[in-house]
């Protein structure tokens, strides 16, 4: 298996870091990080990662907003997209996934569990 | 080991020569300084001693033509004069110690294998690091037999770092250490050669993380422990079914956990900035429930929103649920319902508490798993001799990891480090295989002691082990339990390493240099740059040592040192002194000022680390006497009086919390007449460390009287001391009974300045306020404890 590489968009410089550590010292992936949607979608077309973590709610451009610009980027829209959501109910959960978001994860996640998570979503294995 | 004596007393010479051939050294002798100079200049010597006064040449002037001339291995001097400008001078001119004449044969002895010790680290022939092998007289590096091709920029920085695999070096000191002055480049060429060096470690599948930034300092080997190929194959572990290997999966994770709370840490300020403009917004709708400044309105939506969704992941699902409640209200339409003002007051306050608290917890959690039970790994293929030893651990509490070969030692090596290696000499499919594994060990991970169990055997392997860094040699066959006294042994002076270092220096470079320096090698340091909060900082850090520079501003080091010697409680602290001044008067007052011991400046770094070594294990066993109750290892009442007495001043001033909580054994008495007083003793030592072991380590824990124990608890608040001193007694009945005992505690807590407003009220007051714990099983206030084979 090829080392999986993941780009995390959140403005939030911890939740970056709690994410990249379970990702990289748990299952040997890649992480690479941006701050803020702009920063992610120049960072998605650069790096081509094997998925995408995109926090919704950020301040410069929000979460739905980076996903619109992510779909219609040609090098970027072909890369699966994971949302990371603090807010649960099912009405946003319905309306990402009418957006063409591959899964949405809540927020908060336990970060031993999230590689396991993103994996079946991906359908990767461990 | 080849060692040259120079000594024109014939006398001397023959009786040092028959001592060191008794030690199996292969020892020659010369007369004067000058033939010493030609022999030394012919042959390889490991090491010299060296008579002060010599004919010809004498052995300052040899000595510093030797170190002139590039030559390494370590120099013992033999001087006649007691006095501590000869000693000076000879130490700045480059030798490594020295022994005053008539010297004790037993000292002359420890120095030489100290000093051979020391020169071992630098003459192993191949560096290893992470599968990275690196041959330094062929200069060819491989990674998993694949040869690496390097410029010679490349092969020397990395031979520096395998060469100090725990040392983080700057770019700086790179640049002193791989470019000569006259063709120094700027810091970037590093940065290009690091970048350079991963790029074909990465090209040969090594790990390309192996060479690490540390943020803000330098560059690193990354620990062996937290380096990616572990996961790797923890991976592989995953898979496959064997429990030991399951456990090596289970370490990582709980790594992992200590990392994201580590994380915790570093975040906490920004965490609780964000609580902070969720508690303005709430006092400005609690002022006015009508209108709030939108800018502050929007701002606290969204660090509450950040909250909610972060709080979680550290494990705080109650902060979650907290700031989704605040969020709920903050969207509320205005003005906002009183009753809803005060579910956001008291969400906030709680909010607070949570946060605050966990950042305690979490810190504590932090020390406390990689503190509380010790460790140890058994490299023995004696299985059911394993089984005894696993049977004893299990019941002191310890956590034992058994392996029967030197690969699967080297895995868990990587995986869990442990406290303390027990190793059998013969394990290895020849004895130099076993060395060689722990002189690896020593030179990679130098905390860890190394402790052998083997037959009944000559002193020449005894001397190899003790050469190799072994502490300790024990014989076959042994009781478990002998064994574990050792071993606790062994840990209580290791624990000496691990002791505070506080360094006073107004020179930054100094304060920057020193703490990478000596980090690795387990202290924790300590660093202050203005000597005007010396007092202040020194009380609160309570440092095991402390290193002064001579001239700084405001106050000399030689004052500091007075102020701490005058000082009753203070007065036995370890002075270590840093100067550039080598001058028989300045290093006189410095030694009538008090100090221990001084290291000329510029530091170099093994001899520092090696004077602070000497210096705390002489130190470590007569304060460890004078401080602590051996038997329970709770202070001692005197000494520890001061640290409550200041406990209650800090608490004081700074507005905290301060409880005292009182625990008893009521019937220790009873205790000994019915069994006998090393069951006794055994009920102590057990509740003792329990106690010890529970607390963190501001806490203070004494040995108040024959039963009694009182302990300090900074920061907490008496529910909460209660809670957690209940949970620690309740740890009594987990034990299995083999001899059943029963134990009656008595516990009270009482609050600083609530129940009283110094040690002895707040004494009394706990003392009438302590009862039978009722919660324990069976009958009322019983508790039992198991003392298999104990005694």
């Amino acid at each position: 298996m090829t080392t999986k590489r993941i780009l995390v968009i959140d403005n939030e410089q911890y939740i970056q870091e709690v994410v990249q550590i379970a990702l990289e010292t748990i299952e040997n992936w890649q992480v690479v990080t941006a701050s803020s949607g702009a920063e992610g979608i120049l960072k998605a077309e650069k790096e081509q990662p094997d998925v995408i973590l995109l926090d919704v709610m950020m301040p410069d451009m929000d979460g739905a907003t980076t996903f619109r610009k992510l779909q219609t980027n040609l090098c970027t829209q072909k890369i699966p997209v994971l949302l990371l959501t603090a807010k649960v109910q099912n009405v946003d959960h319905n309306r990402y996934k009418d957006l063409g978001v591959l899964a949405t994860i809540p927020k908060p996640f336990d970060p031993l569990q999230l590689p396991t998570q993103i994996a079946s979503v991906l359908g990767w294995q461990l | 080991m080849r060692i040259l004596v120079v000594e024109d007393d014939q006398a001397t010479a023959a009786a040092l020569t028959t001592l060191l051939r008794n030690c199996s050294y292969a020892v020659e002798t010369t007369t004067d300084g000058e033939s010493a100079a030609d022999m030394v200049e012919a042959f390889d010597y490991d090491l010299l001693l060296l008579d002060v006064k010599l004919p010809k040449l004498d052995g300052i002037t040899l000595c510093r033509q030797l170190r002139n001339q590039g030559y390494a291995m370590p120099i013992l001097l033999l001087t006649g004069n007691d006095n501590s400008h000869e000693k000076a001078v000879g130490l700045d001119a480059g030798a490594d110690d020295y022994v005053v004449k008539p010297f004790d044969l037993e000292e002359l002895e420890a120095r030489i294998r100290a000093l051979l010790r020391r020169g071992q680290l630098h003459t192993t022939p191949i560096l290893e690091w992470a599968g990275i092998e690196l041959d330094p007289s062929s200069t060819q590096v491989n990674y998993g037999n694949q040869p690496l091709s390097l410029t010679p920029k490349e092969y020397a920085l990395l031979e520096l770092l395998m060469r100090n695999p725990r040392r983080v070096f700057s770019c700086g000191m790179l640049l002193e250490h791989l470019w000569i002055y006259q063709d120094m480049p700027g810091e970037e060429a590093v940065r290009t050669h690091i970048k350079g060096l991963r790029h074909k470690l990465r090209d040969a599948t090594a790990p390309p993380d192996v060479i690490e930034t540390v943020y803000g300092i330098g560059y690193r080997l990354k620990p062996l422990s937290e380096l990616k190929t572990i996961n790797a194959q923890a991976l592989t572990l995953k898979n496959a079914q064997s429990p030991s290997q399951q456990n090596a999966g289970g370490a990582i994770l709980e790594n992992q956990a200590k990392t994201i709370a580590t994380i915790w840490q570093r975040y906490q300020p920004r965490i609780s900035n964000q609580v902070q403009v969720i508690e303005q917004a709430s006092s400005a709708l609690t002022a006015n429930p009508g209108l709030i400044d939108p800018t502050l309105q929007q701002k606290a939506e969204q660090e509450t929103h950040t909250l909610a969704g972060s709080l979680g992941m550290f494990g705080m699902q109650k902060g979650t649920e907290l700031a989704r409640n605040i969020e709920q209200i903050l969207k509320m339409p205005r003005p906002l319902a009183t009753e809803h003002i005060q579910e956001l007051q008291q969400a906030v306050d709680h909010l607070r508490q949570t946060v605050d608290h966990s950042a305690h917890a979490s810190l504590e959690q932090a020390t406390a798993s990689s503190a509380t039970v010790p460790s140890l790994l058994v490299i023995d293929a004696d299985q059911q001799w394993v089984l005894d030893l696993t049977a004893q651990a299990t019941h002191w509490d310890w956590h034992l990891q058994a392996v029967a070969d030197l690969e699967a030692a080297y895995r868990v090596l990587m995986q869990d480090p442990p406290q303390v290696i027990l190793i059998d000499p013969d394990v290895g499919q020849n004895k130099n295989q076993t060395l060689a594994f722990v002189e690896q060990v020593n030179r990679q991970i130098p905390r860890i002691p190394v402790l052998f169990l083997g037959n009944p055997d000559s002193l020449h392997s005894r001397l190899e082990v003790v050469r190799l860094g072994g502490k300790v040699y024990l014989e076959k066959p042994i009781a478990p339990i002998q064994i574990l006294h050792a071993v606790d042994e062994v840990l209580q002076q290791a624990q000496a390493m691990t002791a505070k270092v506080m360094i006073v220096d107004d020179d930054d470079q100094i304060l920057q240099m020193l703490p990478p320096l000596l980090e690795p090698w387990g202290f924790k340091v300590n660093t202050l740059a203005d000597p005007r909060l010396f007092w202040q900082t020194l009380v609160t850090i309570a440092p095991d040592l402390l290193i002064l520079d001579v001239e700084m501003p405001y106050v000399s080091g030689m004052e500091l040192c007075q102020v701490v010697r005058n000082d009753p409680y203070w007065h036995n602290l370890p002075i270590l002194f840093l100067t550039a001044h080598t001058e028989a008067a300045i290093v006189n007052q410095i030694f009538v000022a008090g100090a221990d011991d001084f290291v000329s400046k510029p530091v170099v770094g093994p001899e520092l680390v090696v004077r602070l070594v000497n210096r705390l294990e002489r130190m470590q066993l007569s304060q460890q006497l004078w401080k602590v109750d051996t038997l329970t290892k709770a202070d001692k009442r005197q000494p520890a009086m001061f640290r409550l007495e200041q406990m209650i001043k800090q608490a004081q001033g700074l507005q905290q919390p301060l409880c005292i909580a009182l625990v008893k054994i009521s019937n220790l008495r009873q205790i000994n007449y019915d069994h006998d007083l090393a069951t006794g003793d055994a009920v102590l030592r057990h509740v003792g460390r329990q106690l010890c072991q529970g607390c963190g380590e501001e806490d203070v824990v004494t040995r108040w009287s024959g039963n009694e124990f009182l302990i300090g608890l900074y920061g907490v608040s008496q529910a909460e001391a209660e809670q957690h001193l209940q949970h620690l007694c309740e740890g009594y009945r987990h034990e299995t009974p083999d001899q059943p005992v029963l134990i009656k505690i008595k516990m009270g807590v009482v609050q600083y300045p609530e129940a009283g407003a110094t040690l002895s009220t707040l004494y009394k007051a706990v003392d009438q306020n302590a009862v039978t714990l009722t919660h324990l099983p069976r009958s009322e206030g019983e508790s039992y404890v198991g003392l298999a084979n104990d005694r």
